[in-house]
């Protein structure tokens, strides 16, 4: 079977592939070949690939070897180096790991496979590629480095992370801030769910001019809607609690609730200078690599 | 068809099964989900599920069939068929009648009853019937196809019973009966079902050719279930009421319901001596005592006033006046020295001591002829001369007691013993001892000795002799004797020679000094020498009188007496107290399936009520329980609720 660029962003066919590093190069291939956009070619340590040689330049750039095999002039291109780094911060408290009746995949999935697909975009685009995220019983974090083994090991991260405990502590967060490189964009990955107040106070990196930060939070569609159900008993994942509801009876009112919360939450984000798109696990990665792509185009 | 064992666990069943059913069918399902944030939850009440979807009317009705089932279960369901296989075309023309003759019988009206019962059986002039009953002599036995005018006198001639059931050998000879007997059609088995006589009843008879009916008697509106009604006395008892009176205690019993108030007399010399009225607590007892003057009459009757629904229960006669007193004699030389003299009053006042002077005492006699106890203080070579101790060989042999203290002459003494083959021992040497500073401590008995079981644990351990005259050191013994009690040095201080009709001779190696002063007789020594002497042992004249029940057998001798109806009875030396066995004025029953098992051996043995006429085995009753194809009923209908109950997640569209 074929499959077609908006088949391989869908995340109900991505989702049963365990390795991210190829389930990155072809959402990026299949979505950059829609876009018909090329990486920045230019003087870097990175080979990219061969063009041929144009009479004038200069030869420095010729691949010998190549010429000495087939007698003909080829010139080396090269990836061209940033100075940006790229941090992704992955939630990986319990609450991501909820997966509706109807969504392909979990919250924590998607954000999986979101990051790894930025983290290759960004490797691709010769930024330093770091890692921060997991929960309050097991943090981690990668310092932003250039290069593919770095992009390995950050792809290799992010696939064994698993949802469990409590968000990231307020104490980590401030760690995150100060260990964080200048001249860096970092792309917040969460369900964004324990309170809109705490994160004006977690983005506080993003009011740095040097920084620019996305806030993507990815939500299933039952989050918003509530469940199909006569009653249910509903267990919070992270905390002790539990609550028996209809459905039916309360989701108007829920909505409106969630509704009011994502507003503040939005504008709560844009205060700190960030920007905050908000996607569902029925989206296609696109959504949110198209939002990566628009932030780094600005910043260009 | 089906048939219930329990009848009423239908309407339990029913009582307890609506709420939980109604609960069931309203109950609310919630599923458990689990979900990123309760933030913006709150609890709402919960719809109730189930009344309004065909699905879920099937589901109420699947569980109102899953309690029918249960309810069925618990209410012992049988079913009753004819019997598909008929293995032998007989004609069962003969019908046997099985009579419970027991005591118990005569009450509640069971026996009245049982025969008014057989009188009709006997009134409809068919042929074939046969009567197994029981009398104090042995079974009655009137075999299948005896005459009706014999049948009808024999029902006459019957009556309940003092003696010991015979049930279990009835019901084995109609075992042995139907086995023969092979057109033997019926077994009506007559009576009242009492627990106490049939919970021990093992009866074998399990025959698919011959039906058991069994028709309870004495069972009032509410058969198979225990009497009520009944008082009775269940112990009486007589003792020594201070000089001269006497004290009748006696403990009533009240099987019924209800307090009930009963007015006790004594009757004794043919009138009522003093009454008591007392209230008798709902299924207890109560005790209560008259206290009468002992010289008026040799025998008494306690009873209670009023009818209830057992009489012979309701009086129990027994002696009152004392036995004779038992009779012991001194045989000392005369004139009787200074020590003798204080030796034999101190004998005099043990003797005169044992028992509680009253019901049980001793008196001595001037005579040594015909006592019980001879006591033989310095027992030397003048009972030789004066041609004693013949006498004193006879009463020996004879089951007489003698108790022997050493005389002056020891060697003398020994040789007097040894030549009437009394006993015959050796001695070490004689300690001439009146007072010690060391005393005569008596070692701790041995667990085989015969006193063990009386001082085991007791102060008389701390028996000690202070002061003795004439102390025998005894070196040996013949094995027919036997030495009972040492002291701590280990030697003897006393031998016991038993003769084979009960005579006993105790030699005491000592002389007794009868002005010690811190020798604990009453307390130590008396019992020590009633126990030597066996004077409270059996055969000894300790018993006052012989309790019986009716069918006991009394021997002594080569007479016996075998009791047969409650009273009083004077039978050779005895006086006899017949009283009727409490267990037969028992008012509970067993039910019919104990019965039912008792007689067979077997749960689901055929069983039919009390029906007039014959039945033929074409129409003869199967029973097989079916609880067990109940329970699987059960068991697959839970299945199917609990899937039909699981929480619908089907996803339905929203609004």
């Amino acid at each position: 079977m074929i499959r077609t660029a908006l088949s391989l962003l869908d995340p109900a066919s991505l989702a049963g592939m365990d390795d991210l590093s190829l389930l990155a190069k072809l959402v990026v291939h299949g979505f950059r070949q829609g876009m018909h956009k090329s990486l920045r070619q230019g003087r870097g340590s990175e080979f990219f690939q061969y063009r041929s040689y144009d009479p004038g330049e200069d030869i420095k750039n010729l691949d010998w070897k190549v010429y000495a095999k087939r007698d003909e002039l080829v010139a080396k291109t090269y990836q061209e180096d940033t100075n940006i780094n790229l941090v992704i911060v992955l939630d990986g408290s319990a609450s991501m790991g909820y997966q509706g009746d109807d969504s392909a995949c979990s919250k924590f999935r998607y954000a999986q496979m979101l990051a790894a697909c930025l983290a290759f975009i960004g490797q691709r685009q010769g930024d330093r590629v770091g890692l921060f995220g997991g929960s309050e019983d097991s943090l981690e974090w990668i310092r932003p480095q250039s290069g593919r083994s770095a992009l390995n090991r950050t792809l290799v991260q992010i696939g064994s992370m698993q949802p469990a405990g409590r968000d990231v502590g307020k104490s980590a967060w401030e760690r995150f801030s100060s260990v964080l490189p200048p001249e860096s964009i970092v792309i917040v990955l969460s369900d964004f769910l324990d309170g809109e107040i705490e994160w004006s106070e977690r983005l506080r990196f993003a009011r740095s001019p040097r920084n620019e930060c996305l806030c993507l939070q990815v939500l299933d569609g039952e989050e918003l809607n509530l469940p199909n159900a006569e009653a249910l008993r509903f267990v919070d994942m992270e905390r002790s609690g539990e609550i028996s509801a209809s459905p039916q009876i309360m989701r108007e009112k829920y909505v409106r609730s969630m509704d009011e919360f994502l507003e503040n939450l939005k504008t709560t984000v844009l205060r700190t200078g960030s920007e905050f798109e908000s996607i569902t696990t029925s989206q296609d990665l696109g959504y949110g690599i198209r939002s990566f792509l628009g932030l780094r185009t600005g910043r260009k | 068809m089906i048939e219930f064992g329990q009848p009423l666990a239908l309407f339990s069943g029913i009582a307890i099964g609506m709420p939980v059913l109604a609960h069931m069918a309203y109950r609310t399902i919630t599923e458990k989900r689990l979900f990123s944030s309760l933030r913006f939850i709150s609890p709402t009440t919960i719809p109730r599920s189930g009344r309004k979807r065909p699905s879920d009317w099937l589901l109420l009705l699947l569980r109102v069939l899953l309690f029918l089932m249960i309810t069925g279960m618990l209410a012992d369901p049988h079913w009753l068929g004819s019997s598909s296989v008929d293995p032998v075309p007989i004609s069962n023309d003969k019908r046997l009648h099985l009579i419970d003759c027991s005591l118990s019988m005569s009450g509640w009206g069971a026996w009245d009853e049982a025969m008014t019962a057989l009188r009709d059986q006997f009134s409809d002039h068919t042929s074939g019937h046969g009567l197994l009953a029981w009398s104090d002599d042995g079974l009655i036995e009137w075999p299948c196809g005896s005459s009706l005018e014999n049948l009808r006198k024999a029902v006459e001639s019957l009556s309940p019973v003092h003696g010991p059931s015979k049930l279990n050998a009835m019901l084995e000879r109609a075992k042995k009966i139907m086995d023969t007997e092979k057109t033997l059609g019926e077994i009506r088995v007559y009576s009242d079902f009492q627990s106490s006589e049939w919970q021990e009843v093992q009866g074998k008879l399990g025959n698919s050719n011959t039906q058991i009916v069994l028709v309870p008697n004495g069972h009032g509106k509410r058969p198979w279930t225990d009497r009520v009604g009944n008082r009775a006395i269940l112990e009486a008892k007589v003792m020594p009421g201070g000089k001269d009176r006497i004290r009748i205690w006696s403990v009533l019993g009240n099987w019924d319901l209800n307090a009930t108030s009963v007015l006790v007399s004594v009757l004794a010399g043919g009138e009522i001596r003093q009454s008591q009225n007392v209230m008798l607590p709902p299924r207890g007892s109560e005790q209560v005592q008259f206290n009468l003057p002992s010289s008026d009459f040799a025998s008494a009757t306690i009873r209670l006033e009023g009818s209830d629904a057992c009489a012979w229960d309701d009086n129990r006669s027994f002696w009152v006046t004392p036995p004779p007193a038992k009779e012991f004699a001194i045989l000392a030389k005369q004139p009787l020295a200074v020590e003798d003299k204080a030796e034999v009053e101190f004998l005099e006042a043990v003797f005169e001591s044992v028992g509680d002077g009253v019901w049980n005492r001793w008196e001595l006699k001037d005579s040594d002829q015909n006592v019980e106890c001879l006591l033989i203080p310095g027992f030397s070579g003048w009972m030789d001369e004066g041609m004693e101790l013949p006498r004193l060989k006879d009463h020996l042999e004879n089951g007489g007691t003698a108790l022997l203290t050493p005389g002056e002459s020891f060697v003398r003494m020994n040789q007097c013993l040894k030549d009437y083959d009394l006993l015959n021992f050796t001695f070490h040497r004689l300690a001439q001892t009146d007072y010690r500073m060391d005393p005569y401590r008596i070692e701790v008995l041995p667990e085989t000795s015969p006193l063990t079981r009386v001082f085991s644990g007791n102060s008389a351990l701390d028996l000690y002799l202070t002061q003795v005259r004439k102390f025998l050191v005894l070196r040996d013994w013949e094995d027919t004797a036997e030495c009972p009690i040492y002291d701590r040095d280990g030697r003897p201080l006393a031998i016991v020679r038993k003769f084979p009709d009960g005579g006993r001779l105790v030699f005491l190696c000592f002389r007794l000094l009868p002005d010690w002063t811190d020798l604990p007789t009453r307390n130590s020594f008396l019992p020590l020498l009633v126990q030597l002497c066996a004077l409270e042992e059996e055969g000894a004249g300790g018993e006052r009188f012989t309790g019986l029940v009716p069918g006991d057998c009394l021997e002594d001798g080569d007479s016996s007496f075998t009791a047969r109806l409650p009273g009083l009875f004077q039978w050779m030396e005895h006086r006899l107290e017949v009283y009727p066995k409490l267990s037969e004025s028992m008012p509970e029953v067993i039910s019919r399936e104990e019965a039912l098992e008792a007689l067979s051996g077997s749960v689901g043995f055929s069983i039919t009520s009390p029906v007039p006429g014959f039945t033929t085995p074409e129409k003869k009753r199967l029973s097989k329980p079916l609880w067990m194809w109940f329970a699987l009923g059960c068991f697959v209908l839970l299945i199917i609720e609990m899937f039909l109950s699981q929480p619908r997640s089907k996803p339905q569209p929203l609004n």
